[in-house]
């Protein structure tokens, strides 16, 4: 009787801590149920991420003490890890003795069979983020829905993110769908940890003030909700570290005293600017500091390999049958035709939209168009030191120039392609005085 | 022999429970050696996976099995076993396999029954060795094997090489979906109810409240299907999505495992939309997507009808993004709602990759995902959803609330 009276309690207790995840609890429930009742062979949880899923399983198994293996998939580099984990994990848990490893998934249903094949308690193998897997192919997936189906005693509890259709390759499993939490839903979520107001003068922590701080919170996790997080981050974690980054911040008037806790609005007014920005959405490493230019990340490159740079930009964004309308030397004539050119072929009614060539990424060229080009746009005689080569070689491994193709590098068909975006090509050619604007094709 | 079917319609049920008959009738007589195409992944597992399960019925010694030889030598040595031309005797009368007198393992008449699983899978193993072996044995009565096979391609045969073809004996069963919705009832209803006599054959003891209860049971369950109109339409969507009882018996597990004891005073079962269902499609992620991560998909699946190309990266979506965006923000200054905010090309970037971490984007060159020397912006990708469909899901709203207004964007050019 006692053991029937456990889930009620159980639920109620995980719908308190994890809030909004009812429905899913209550599958659980039901899939997973206690060691009397029977489960499927195998289970898939699927959701985006920080939907609770591992968090929710994980509790809920530690709550009705059933006996299960966890296995993070994403850790397991090779599949043979990946057996050799699950076999060590079950023989463990189930308290068998540990004979010999388990290399492939024959291997590991034998050696299952065998540790299960004495216990008369279920056991979960749960198998975390299993769409992680670097070596995992369909079949190896299908195997280890399988094993369910051989061993009665094992239940395969799958987790991913993305479900694909007939992903095990069976009759359909059932699966648990952990649904994107809603604004209310995750704000509700939110209101679990409340942050402190740090206030200045204070004597004593009152309940008065935990009401307003609770009041202020959720105020501030709905604006912030609004003005960024259904934009770009969803995941309750992401609003989450948004969020406390900004509160520190934003209730610092009211700490000093400034304002109210009650007139919000007025509050909000006063950091517009701050749901504005950017800063709080991107993770940075390094902070950014205000002022300094972003452009300051440059090389200092030499004369020549600064031509060579702009030279392999403009092969790269360039249409090769224009280069003898940009690169020939007596450059009237160039301008001219350039402009009778360009009118030719966009005069046919296009039926699709032209892409813009500097959309399309870079295109690979050939190292003789680099050089041409190259010869075309310097100003002046290249002096006989200098050793172009060389200064090419050492673009390639700076990594501004890409082998395009996997040919070896000496050979003449090998194609080459410019690693650098516009905003850097442009400063490069600013630095030598050089119009690059003038030579870009249209 | 060979049994097709599709999957969920009950061929290693039936193949199980002929063996386990086969088992009642002739105990000892024969061995079972079952492979599966998904454990098996080639021949050389098989091999010892067939040599573990003949040592494990015959009890041979853990020690004559072959640790570390090669395949050669595992092959003869189960060839060996297996084919004992001179004493071979005539095939029982009773089943379909002959029976063998075996001096490797004592003194006891056995023959085998293969069971390969997933057969078509055995058929991708490079030059069929296996079938190949075990289709030679069974074909010249060497020794007496049946080896059954049960998959869901309907062409199996054709992928077989031609001298494992000629072995063959042509022998196939198919099993077919019910073909009518009352068969598929009858199905579901075997399932669901109680079965009145196996009942009462195990439970001595039961009273008659017990009874009396799983009679209520069986005639509620029959009534449902007769009266009501919920689950009679619950029936006739599965059945018409995909026949598989699996998915029917998926359905009511959530019900069932409401129910109480104390069912007769009060029988509650009725089947809301099956819960517990395989997702439709991968549109149903598009319900968590951020807007930004939402605009991005409509901006380079629009850009697939646009440009005529099935490709893209994220500098293309990037732009026509900003476009879409620009447009609605001139749209929206003069009716005053304040939507779809310019996200930075950081931002964007960050969505653009999750996009294609959930696999509504996937890359267009094979291992592409490591760029191949292209820089993040330029790497070209695929989008996996048409924009129709998009479409149609913001319209239904199904892809998350207050977004319907996204859906011009999927129409206008």
């Amino acid at each position: 009787m006692a053991d029937e009276m456990l889930p009620a309690e159980l639920l109620t207790a995980l719908n308190e801590q994890f809030p909004c995840r009812a429905p899913q609890i209550r599958r659980l429930a039901a899939l997973v149920g206690t060691d009397e009742t029977p489960s499927p062979p195998s289970i898939v949880l699927h959701g985006l991420e920080a939907t609770g899923k591992t968090t929710v399983l994980r509790t809920f198994l530690d709550g009705v003490r059933a006996s299960y293996t966890w296995i993070a998939c994403h850790e397991c580099v090779t599949v043979r890890q990946l057996m050799e984990r699950i076999s060590a994990g079950v023989t463990e848990n189930v308290g068998g003795v540990d004979a010999g490893r388990a290399g492939d998934v024959c291997a590991l249903g034998v050696k299952l069979s065998g540790a299960l094949s004495g216990v008369e308690r279920k056991h979960f193998l749960v198998l975390d983020r299993v769409d992680r897997t670097k070596e995992g192919s369909s079949v190896l997936l299908a195997a280890l829905g399988r094993l369910g189906e051989m061993i009665p005693s094992l239940t395969v509890i799958f987790i991913l993110s993305v479900p694909k259709p007939r992903l095990l390759s069976s009759a359909e499993p059932p699966h648990i769908h952990f649904a994107p939490y809603t604004k209310e839903e995750s704000i509700k979520i939110l209101s679990k940890y409340v942050r402190r107001i740090p206030f200045q003068d204070i004597e004593e922590y009152t309940e008065e003030d935990a009401k307003e701080e609770l009041y202020v919170w959720q105020k501030f996790c709905g604006t912030v909700w609004d003005s960024l997080a259904k934009g770009t981050a969803r995941g309750i974690v992401q609003f989450r570290a948004i969020v406390d980054e900004m509160w520190e911040p934003f209730v610092k008037p009211i700490a000093e005293g400034k304002y109210g806790t009650r007139n919000y609005s007025s509050l909000y007014l006063l950091h517009k600017e701050m749901f504005r920005q950017e800063t709080n959405v991107i993770d940075v490493v390094v902070p950014v500091v205000t002022g300094e230019k972003a452009v300051a990340k440059m090389h200092d490159l030499p004369y020549y390999s600064k031509f060579l740079l702009c030279a392999a930009y403009l092969a790269s964004y360039n249409p090769a049958r224009q280069d003898a309308v940009f690169f020939m030397k007596s450059a009237d004539f160039g301008r001219k035709k350039r402009r009778g050119g360009a009118t030719g072929p966009t005069k046919r009614t296009a039926k699709n939209r032209k892409i813009h060539r500097r959309l399309l990424g870079p295109q690979a060229f050939p190292l003789e168009r680099l050089q041409a080009i190259f010869a075309g746009i310097l100003p002046h005689r290249i002096s006989s030191s200098a050793d172009i080569q060389t200064q090419i070689a050492t673009l390639t491994s700076l990594r501004l120039l890409t082998k395009a193709s996997a040919t070896d590098v000496l050979e003449a068909s090998t194609k080459w392609r410019v690693n650098a975006g516009w905003d850097y090509i442009r400063h490069v050619a600013r630095s030598v005085k050089f119009d690059i604007e003038d030579f870009i094709a249209e | 022999m060979l049994i097709i079917g599709a999957r969920g319609t009950g061929k290693t049920t039936l193949l199980e429970s002929a063996i386990s008959d086969l088992t009642e009738e002739h105990k000892g007589e024969f061995l079972t050696v079952r492979l599966n195409g998904f454990f098996q992944m080639d021949d050389k597992i098989a091999l010892r996976e067939i040599w573990r399960q003949l040592g494990v019925e015959m009890e041979l010694d853990e020690r004559d099995q072959p640790k570390t030889t090669n395949f050669a030598d595992t092959l003869s040595s189960i060839l060996a076993i297996l084919s004992h031309p001179d004493e071979l005797r005539e095939p029982d009368e009773e089943g379909e396999e002959p029976a063998e007198q075996d001096p490797s393992s004592t003194t006891t008449t056995l023959s085998v029954i293969f069971v390969l699983e997933e057969f078509d899978l055995f058929a991708t193993h490079p030059r069929q060795t296996l079938l190949y072996n075990l289709f030679d044995i069974a074909q010249s009565r060497k020794a007496p094997i049946a080896v059954i096979g049960t998959t869901t391609r309907i062409d199996v045969v054709e992928s077989l090489e031609k001298r494992v073809k000629s072995r063959f004996s042509h022998r196939t069963v198919h099993l077919k979906n019910p073909p009518t919705l009352k068969g598929f009832w009858e199905i579901c209803k075997e399932g669901l109810g109680v079965d009145m006599d196996e009942v009462d054959s195990e439970i001595n003891g039961s009273s008659d409240e017990d009874r009396r209860c799983f009679e209520a049971w069986n005639s509620h369950i029959e009534d449902l299907y007769k009266n009501d109109k919920q689950f009679q339409r619950h029936l006739r969507r599965i059945y018409a999505q995909n026949k598989d009882p699996k998915s029917f018996f998926n359905s009511c597990i959530l019900p069932l495992s409401s129910l109480t004891t104390s069912f007769p005073t009060g029988p509650s079962f009725s089947l809301p939309t099956n819960q517990l269902g395989e997702p439709d499609s991968i549109l149903s992620t598009l319900d968590g997507l951020t807007d930004l991560e939402l605009t991005l998909l409509i901006a380079a699946a629009r850009l697939d009808i646009i440009s005529d190309t099935d490709t893209c990266n994220f500098q293309m979506a990037y732009s026509e993004y900003t476009a879409l965006t620009s447009t609605l923000k001139v749209a929206s200054s003069t009716t005053g709602v304040t939507a779809g905010r310019l996200w930075s090309k950081e931002v964007a970037l960050g969505a653009w990759e999750r996009l294609a971490e959930y696999e509504l984007l996937v890359p267009a060159v094979i291992g592409g995902g490591s760029g191949g020397g292209v820089s993040r912006e330029g790497r070209m990708w695929r989008v996996e959803v048409g924009l129709a469909e998009i479409g149609k899901c913001l319209e239904m709203g199904r892809a998350g609330v207050g977004r319907a207004g996204l859906g011009k964007w999927c129409k206008e050019m």
